[in-house]
């Protein structure tokens, strides 16, 4: 109850007045220390842009002292099965990350110690966070690919009070039904709902206004039967039907996620339909195999195929044979040729350590995962600013919550409402470019992300997209 | 017209390659009265080994039929080899004990294959195509057929025959099927159980490798592949009756037609319908088709 009030307390006041909060809660808990109190100047990032900002702060015995012994961080992502074709590149932008902290002196001259545990099914998912938390005493939690696992983990986060930023698992559900009002959880790539309407405007930009589909498409699709291919199907097709009323949405098909490698039967079937467009949220070796057989069939000549996930694992794992002209995703978050390495340096120093590092180039995973761990130094460092020493959770929370930084995608926000983080979305045209030896998107479409996500007055975003207008084009 | 040629031949596409699992599996329960847990990953084996020698050695270096040949005959002895050093070492303490731990060893086998497989080849899927596209496709109708799936039917078909023939015509055969009715009788003929033991366990490891050698151009090489082909070749196994061979042709062809008809027809319960099957198969015939 006090951690709600002093958050409060917070947000009335403004992030700049964290000294006085110490000094006050001290003098609340017990007999005031002997204080030395002096008003300084200090330059802190809010917001984005920074800002100087006088305040007062408290010195001398009442500055905390630093914990001594490193920042434990969980680190849970899928290092095995085949769920770590994306956890694995996730890992990879953590360590990179830490690496890079802690070579520059970690944060407040305190080392980050990555403790790393695989993701698996929910409940073994649970019981390895469980450890952390209780044996490891984790200070903070990062990862999780599977939308499956974030609204189990999730709601143990905020019992445990353990600040946590999950880099995937990106499910509306999370925000929407399991933490409803998160405190101590956080994510940083964009919602699953903006994944479904970016392919869905994607294919209005880069098919329909280029006269490659009709007016009325028939649409079939193929979806891994769980939350993500649901979620997929259902905003997709809601959202082609808001904008072009006369589509007509097929049957679809629901293969089990990773229990089919032989596609015939679905590929032979989504022909037998003769749709103009194919939506497809198979990821990563799903969607290796499904593709490789779709051409056996002549599938790609026969309609347009759009999906949410082509580029999604490393970019490497798509090959050349992969047909061109149709739209690839990468769950509407980051490719790594964009923004571009000469206007945003920042992505090609990204990219070119990624690639030196681990030998392959980086993924969204890998992305969003590199730029959490700033995230989070960046908070942890503007709270000690705050506050006078080292802060705790509750000290960082209200400015992670107010948090917009950028990394190698661009520009990222948190939204304090739902504590999801948004950036620009990113679908684009599959080709081959003469510098990679696998298939890339020779177009790249950014869609602002306020377009493709609900807007915070919205309680979900299944509200948001059945308010559209009929006709409506985001 | 045509789409129902190509529901057919998908049909047996499938039964073939569930065929080919099932069969080795099979052979090893029959003689050995092992349920070997690790056959899933001894097919991702196969499956791996080929595509990487495809992707390493590059498949210009295999001119013509060799293609087709070459690799995956590699990934076989491969998976041989495992098998070779698999049952001596760590099945054969295990026969004289109860069945749990022959369980618990296999699965283990399978999860070390499992992470094995991801510290050497990686996560990524490895994909090999060349095999597959060079032998183009074939028009039924306005639609197409990849020629290479007619390689994977047949396969199927030429596995079955050799089986038969094996266990059927030949003093092998006749010796194994004695083994598999009564261990005890056997060996009192003179009989070398504990090497028929091993060669069994070879035999079924090597087809399911080849299974995996020859799917691997038309799928990729993928972590999982073995722990979902095992699901489906125990349930082609049941409906079939355990340790029949005759089960397992008339259980993959049943299973491989009834998923192409739920697929296109009821794609909602596609993934229930195999188990629909096994399930009405069991309640009237809890042994299987063709079990004894």
């Amino acid at each position: 109850m006090s951690g709600t009030d002093r958050r409060g307390f917070l947000k009335a006041v403004g992030a700049g007045v964290g000294g006085l909060i110490v000094g006050g809660l001290a003098g609340y808990f017990g007999a005031p220390p002997k204080e030395v109190v002096k008003t300084e100047t200090v330059t802190t990032t809010v917001g984005g842009a920074a800002q100087t900002v006088t305040k007062t702060v408290t010195v001398g015995q009442t500055a905390r002292p630093t914990p001594s012994g490193p920042i434990k961080l969980g680190l849970q992502v899928f290092f095995t099965g085949p769920g770590a074709l994306l956890g694995l590149p996730a890992a990879y932008g953590t360590r990179m990350a830490v690496k890079e902290i802690n070579d520059a002196g970690g944060i407040l001259a305190r080392k980050i110690e990555l403790l790393e545990r695989d993701e698996g099914p929910s409940d073994a998912t649970l019981r390895e966070f469980r450890k952390l938390v209780l044996e490891d005493k984790i200070d903070y939690y990062t990862g999780l690919i599977s939308s499956g696992n974030t609204p189990t983990v999730g709601p143990e986060a905020e019992e445990n009070k353990v600040l946590t930023l999950f880099v995937d698992g990106c499910t509306d559900i999370l925000f929407e039904r399991a933490i409803p009002n998160p405190h101590y959880v956080f994510r940083i790539t964009n919602i699953q709902s903006s994944d479904a309407i970016t392919a869905a405007v994607g294919t209005m930009k880069l098919l329909f206004d280029r006269g490659l589909i009709p007016e009325n498409p028939k649409i079939t699709g193929i979806h891994p039967d769980y939350a993500y291919g649901r979620l997929i199907y259902d905003f997709y097709n809601t959202a082609m039907k808001k904008m072009l009323p006369d589509a007509e949405i097929l049957d679809q098909q629901f293969p089990g996620l990773f229990k089919v490698t032989d596609f015939s039967a679905q590929i032979t079937s989504m022909i037998q339909q003769r749709p103009d467009l194919a939506i497809v949220s198979l990821w990563g070796g799903d969607y290796v195999n499904w593709y490789k057989q779709a051409i056996g069939f002549g599938l790609f000549d026969k309609m347009k195929v759009v999906t949410t996930l082509t580029f999604g694992g490393s970019p490497q794992a798509v090959g050349k044979d992969h047909p061109a002209g149709h739209v690839g995703g990468v769950h509407a978050n980051y490719w790594f040729t964009n923004p571009d390495w000469t206007l945003w340096p920042l992505n090609g120093k990204f990219v070119k350590k990624f690639k030196d590092m681990w030998g392959e180039y980086p993924s969204f995973e890998g992305e969003g995962a590199y730029t959490g761990a700033y995230m989070l130094k960046g908070a942890i460092e503007t709270a000690a600013q705050e506050v006078g020493g080292y802060p705790d959770e509750e000290e960082i929370i209200p400015i992670l919550e107010q948090w917009s930084t950028y990394g190698p995608a661009g520009y990222i926000q948190v939204r304090k409402k739902n504590h999801q983080c948004y950036k620009n979305a990113v679908i684009g045209v599959t080709g081959t470019s003469p510098e990679y030896d696998f298939a890339v998107m020779s177009e790249v479409l950014v869609l602002p992300i306020e377009r493709v996500s609900a807007p915070a007055e919205y309680d979900t975003s299944k509200q948001w997209l059945e308010s559209w207008p009929v006709g409506f084009k985001p | 017209m045509s789409i129902y040629i190509i529901f057919a031949l998908n049909a047996l596409l499938f039964a073939s390659v569930l065929f080919l699992l099932t069969a080795g599996l099979n052979i090893i329960y029959g003689v050995m009265r092992i349920i070997n847990l690790a056959h899933g990953n001894l097919y991702a084996l196969g499956a791996y080994v080929t595509a990487w020698v495809l992707l390493t050695v590059g498949y210009q270096a295999f001119p013509g039929p060799l293609l087709y040949i070459v690799p995956p005959i590699i990934g076989v002895l491969v998976v041989g080899l495992g098998a070779l050093i698999m049952e001596p070492t760590l099945l054969r303490p295990m026969y004289k004990r109860i069945e749990e731990f022959q369980l618990l060893i296999t699965f283990g086998v399978l999860l070390i294959l499992e992470d094995l497989f991801l510290l050497i080849f990686g996560p990524y899927p490895l994909s090999v195509r060349e095999p597959y596209t060079f032998l183009g496709v074939s028009k039924i109708g306005d639609l197409s057929y990849p020629n290479y799936n007619f390689l994977v039917i047949a396969l199927g078909f030429i596995v079955a025959f050799a089986l038969w023939f094996l266990l059927y015509k030949t003093k092998f055969g006749i010796i194994l099927r004695a083994t598999s009715l009564d261990r005890e009788m056997a060996a009192a003929m003179g009989v070398n159980v504990k090497s028929l033991f091993t060669v069994s366990f070879v035999i079924g490891a090597m087809i399911a490798g080849l299974a995996g050698g020859f799917i691997v151009t038309k799928d990729t090489a993928v972590l999982g592949m073995g722990i979902e082909a095992l699901v489906l070749a125990f349930v082609v196994m049941v409906i079939g009756g355990l340790g029949s061979m005759k089960g397992a042709f008339v259980g993959a062809l049943i299973v491989g037609a009834l998923r192409q008809i739920g697929t296109a027809y009821f794609p909602e319960i596609e993934l229930a319908i195999l188990w629909l099957i096994a399930a009405v198969v069991l309640t009237i015939k809890p042994q299987g088709l063709f079990g004894r």
